[in-house]
């Protein structure tokens, strides 16, 4: 890596860091709006869980998952779900108001990356409880497997890219305003299609498994690391999620230096 | 307005199937791993097809928009003019849901169509038509609610987040998001008396033809919690009312 790149880099990461300290004050400083966040979120993810206890209380296996691993997928999407909430959310329901209003003007004469600041300049810490919330369902939900170091990490790995890969499905679809004029209800579609994130793949007809990996890949997020967990490790699916996760970063790059393109500015 | 925003209500209509489309194939999956269930397969495709009409015609979105317009004061213009400062509510809800049925009734077909098992639909047509009139109960009770809630900015300087929990809570006790003739038996009796369950779950009751407890006491119960909800929301709006007192109130 060239000294140049590594002090982009840097200046990157510091940037971060000054948003998340600046969220966390915010948070500390309007704190009936941050425990209405969590509590909120928190609630969400109760309302969540719900369908995924009762298909499990009135069947104890279907399609090879026990009631307790469907708890745990339902914990894994939850997780992700979670994060997204935290870190991406606040930044992608931003965007069609800056094209919109012209307020991305502000964004391009930044000395960072726009695309990046675009994605990860607001930070919803108070959302976290429904990260903590997801970790605790997975833990329930597995608490009388023994999984091996291979399939933990495994899991890990699974975890991060299904975060990356529904973060690049929703930007895509946020890129939706640079086209339209309005395309704020595209977060609902985008949402509703993650939920069925909640269940394993293996519930569902196979043409609609293949759109939840290769499409909208919440299988990749929920059902792959329960799977690693519960079954070990697998070589084909290290090579799915990764190649995956390569090519959704690479075409999300490509779509937003289109996107930009067609912006017309406030100003010019 | 909902004309110019055609693609963009075309893809809510979107969402609101695709959430009871992803139910229908988990309970059949269900159903094929031989689960114990209280009711059939077609009881389950007639309710998960019919589930995102009834919630759309059914839901209303006043409580927001009124919570804040009484925080901020736009209320003030509403109450100058001469007719029910509700009026706006009722006239953008009806136009709403008209276009929201044109919409969200082709993509139900193309729903249909794709599955891969074609779903039998159960009951007999005196029994949806009848359904047709528990919905119009519903969305009124709905309405009155939405009205009762929003009144509570009167007191307290922000609801939102209240809202949003109710939103949340809302969805599982109406039954739009697992039926309720699935939760846990012991929950039954419960969940037959709340009020949520006349917003969603008992028009598809109806529709279907399997109310608990019979049709005619099931109308008896909504039509006592149209009385109730409709009474506390004309209750809370006109005590609150006396409260409020934003700029050129």
């Amino acid at each position: 890596m060239s000294a140049t790149r590594r002090g982009t880099l840097a200046r990157h990461l510091r940037t971060w860091r000054a948003v998340l300290v600046q969220a966390v004050r915010r948070d500390a400083q309007f704190r009936a709006q941050a425990w209405t966040t969590g509590l909120v979120a928190l609630a969400r993810i109760v309302v969540g869980v719900i369908p995924v206890l009762v298909l499990g209380a009135r069947t104890p296996e279907i399609g090879g998952w026990t009631a307790r691993q469907l708890i745990a997928v339902a914990g894994c999407y939850q997780l992700v779900q979670s994060l997204l909430e935290v870190f991406v959310a606040p930044n992608l329901l931003r965007l069609s108001g800056y094209v919109r209003t012209g307020e991305l003007d502000g964004v391009l004469i930044r000395p960072v990356d726009p695309q990046w600041f675009c994605t990860f300049r607001w930070v919803q810490p108070a959302a976290l409880t429904g990260t903590l919330a997801g970790v605790a369902l997975v833990v329930v939900g597995l608490g009388d497997s023994h999984p091996t170091p291979g399939g933990v990490a495994q899991a890990v790995l699974a975890l991060l890219c299904g975060t990356v890969l529904l973060a690049a499905v929703w930007t895509n679809a946020a890129y939706l305003a640079f086209w339209f004029s309005s395309a704020d209800f595209v977060h609902d579609l985008v949402l509703e299609a993650f939920t069925a994130g909640r269940y394993p793949v293996s519930l569902f007809p196979t043409a609609v498994r293949t759109l939840m990996i290769f499409v909208v890949p919440v299988g990749v997020a929920s059902t792959y690391p329960v799977q690693a967990l519960t079954r070990g490790p697998s070589a084909g699916q290290v090579v799915i999620m990764v190649g995956l996760g390569v090519v959704a970063v690479l075409v999300t790059r490509l779509h937003w230096r289109l996107a930009v393109r067609r912006y017309a500015s406030a100003s010019s | 307005m909902t004309f110019v925003y055609r693609g963009d209500f075309l893809m809510l209509q979107l969402a609101t199937v695709l959430v009871p489309v992803i139910s229908l194939l988990v309970w059949r999956a269900a159903v094929a791993a031989g689960a114990d269930l209280p009711v059939d397969q077609s009881y389950l495709d007639s309710y998960f097809l019919a589930v995102s009409v009834v919630s759309m015609a059914t839901a209303s979105w006043t409580a927001p928009f009124l919570s804040t317009s009484i925080r901020n004061g736009e209320l003030s213009r509403s109450l100058l003019r001469p007719a029910s400062p509700h009026l706006d509510g009722y006239a953008n809800n009806l136009g709403e849901k008209v276009v929201k049925l044109a919409l969200l009734v082709p993509i139900i077909v193309v729903v249909v169509l794709v599955l891969p098992e074609t779903p039998r639909v159960v009951g007999d047509p005196r029994h949806w038509a009848l359904a047709v009139v528990a919905v119009v109960v519903a969305a009124v009770i709905a309405h009155c609610f939405e009205i009762a809630c929003a009144s509570l900015a009167f007191w307290f300087s922000d609801v939102n987040g209240f809202l949003v929990a109710l939103e949340l809570i809302k969805g599982v006790l109406s039954g739009a998001v697992v039926p309720l003739v699935l939760m846990p038996p012991a929950l039954a009796t419960a969940l037959s008396w709340q009020p949520f369950r006349f917003f969603v779950s008992f028009p598809i009751e109806v529709a279907t033809g399997q109310v608990a407890g019979g049709v005619a006491f099931g109308f008896a119960q909504q039509l006592g919690w149209l009385l109730v909800v409709g009474g506390l929301s004309v209750l809370l709006w006109r005590t609150g009312l006396r409260r409020y007192a934003a700029s050129g109130a």
